[in-house]
């Protein structure tokens, strides 16, 4: 008695080449993580270039200005001291918004703490925020 | 195949390093922002190293030619503000420097480039 049915069905099995599938596969991996990686991370501060008046012109804005250097920074709003972001946080807040809010950093801080101040009027729920470039 | 998909492989690979080493190797302050999920950027893009220099794409400016290129953008943009990608830890002096030539030069706004999320 032959047993031969399994041999001619392995001769017609259909062959399924799986490296160039996964070949392609990997190639959209790749090229995914790589485009997106730098795509999704950026944010934007957006900084009108006015004067102390502000962005909207018409109204007076309050201004901030930053001293110190870049490892202790401090405020100052309408000739008062502050120390700490949080204070000038709790200080901004129940300011009212119209007029805009003018930022002047002086020479000492860094890049990042000019970011930061910009993040907090942002968060404080100011709109218009001018960048008055201290001279 | 796999010749050609390595070849592919490749090409992505080496023109993505490309486009990073032309957005310059800026480590950008660490704040949310408003989040941009296309990062394609219309208009002026300034870089701000860490030392306090100015670039425009490779090229070192001084801050008479960044106002005429400024002039340039904002009359080829119609006014779209400038993207400043600054280096965290550069001086606000430079920043400031940036800020003043824009303004010279007719931009009305700039944008602050900043990494929305905390690195790892």
């Amino acid at each position: 008695m032959k047993f031969g049915t399994s041999r001619g069905l392995e001769r017609e099995r259909p062959l399924i080449n799986l490296v160039s599938m996964i070949d392609a596969t990997f190639l959209l991996l790749s090229f995914f993580l790589v485009t997106s990686g730098s795509a999704m991370l950026e944010g934007r501060l957006t900084g009108a270039l006015g004067t102390s008046r502000g962005a909207s012109g018409d109204l007076q804005a309050v201004v901030v200005e930053m001293l110190g250097t870049n490892q202790a920074t401090w405020y100052r709003m309408a000739g008062r001291r502050i120390d700490g972001d949080a204070a000038l946080a709790a200080m901004l807040q129940p300011m009212n918004k119209e007029p805009g809010i003018a930022l002047r950093i002086h020479e000492g801080p860094s890049v990042a703490d000019a970011a930061q101040l910009m993040q907090i009027v942002r968060d404080a729920g100011f709109q218009r925020v001018s960048y008055a470039p201290a001279p | 195949m796999i010749d050609v998909t390595f070849l592919l492989l490749i090409f992505f690979l080496v023109t993505a390093q490309m486009a990073q080493r032309g957005r310059g190797e800026v480590r950008l302050p660490v704040e949310p922002g408003e989040v941009v999920t296309n990062a394609s950027a219309v208009g002026l893009v300034v870089l701000v190293q860490a030392d306090g220099s100015v670039m425009v794409g490779d090229t070192r400016v001084q801050p008479s030619r960044l106002t005429e290129m400024a002039r340039l953008a904002v009359a080829r943009t119609g006014g779209v503000p400038p993207v400043v990608r600054a280096d965290r830890a550069a001086p606000a002096s430079a920043l400031n420097g940036v800020a003043r030539s824009l303004q010279a030069g007719g931009a009305t706004a700039f944008r602050l480039a900043t990494e929305a999320e905390k690195p790892k």
